[in-house]
């Protein structure tokens, strides 16, 4: 059975890049031009530094899913307090069920809370837009975002 | 009480008991939420985020809408 738990980066660290290639597989734009290598020493000293959250969901200890969150004060308004910022989520196709990515959201949002975060920043791809789930889960659509390649890597 | 296992049917045409792992429901998050704000409406009742989290079968969602 599925078990969703608050960890840290250091506890995913190793196992994500077996999975992290599925994700950027599935939702990555430009893939011809930037390749998943992850700052792993730069997200293990965000962690050491709390400024992280992370939620997965483990089958059997597996990692099967999971959402990593940045957490600081908005340098906009840092005496209001925490914000949480999504960095990236996912569950393995095949997992996909039984309502798993909801409930880790709200694990995520228990979890925040309980830190002290007041505000959560959430996203996700045009391609795969989960715009109804988070406006169900009580998010409002705040901005739009814009991307465009500048300089060949 | 609400039948919970009947709202699922309905919305999987699958059978399920309160052993049923919600892993087995072929839900996604957003025919889930939907499923858990009927039931919750319902009841009259709102399911606190850990509680969401921590749920694994059908009975455990029918002891929190109870």
């Amino acid at each position: 059975m599925v078990e969703i738990r608050t960890e840290t980066w250091a506890a995913i660290d190793e196992e994500i890049k077996q999975i992290a290639p599925l994700h950027f597989a599935e939702l990555a734009l430009d893939q011809l031009l930037f390749k998943p290598d992850f700052a792993h020493d730069k997200y293990l000293a965000m962690d050491r530094a709390g400024g992280m959250h992370v939620v997965t969901a483990r089958d059997r200890e597996r990692l099967i899913g999971y959402i990593v969150c940045f957490v600081m004060p908005h340098l906009h308004y840092q005496s209001s307090g925490l914000t949480a910022l999504a960095d990236m989520y996912f569950v393995l196709c095949q997992y996909r069920k039984g309502g798993l990515g909801l409930r880790m959201f709200r694990e995520m949002e228990r979890g925040l809370r309980e830190r002290g975060v007041i505000r959560v920043h959430m996203s996700c791809k045009r391609h795969q837009d989960h715009t109804q789930l988070f406006e169900g889960m009580g998010y409002a659509l705040t901005d739009y975002t814009f991307s465009k390649v500048i300089k060949c890597p | 009480m609400i039948d919970v296992c009947a709202a699922i049917l309905e919305e999987t045409s699958i059978e399920v008991g309160p052993e049923t792992p919600l892993d087995d429901i072929d839900l996604d998050s957003l025919e889930f939420l939907n499923l858990v704000l009927y039931l919750s409406e319902k009841a009259g009742k709102e399911i606190p985020d850990g509680q969401i989290a921590q749920m694994k079968t059908v009975g455990d969602l029918m002891r929190e809408l109870a």
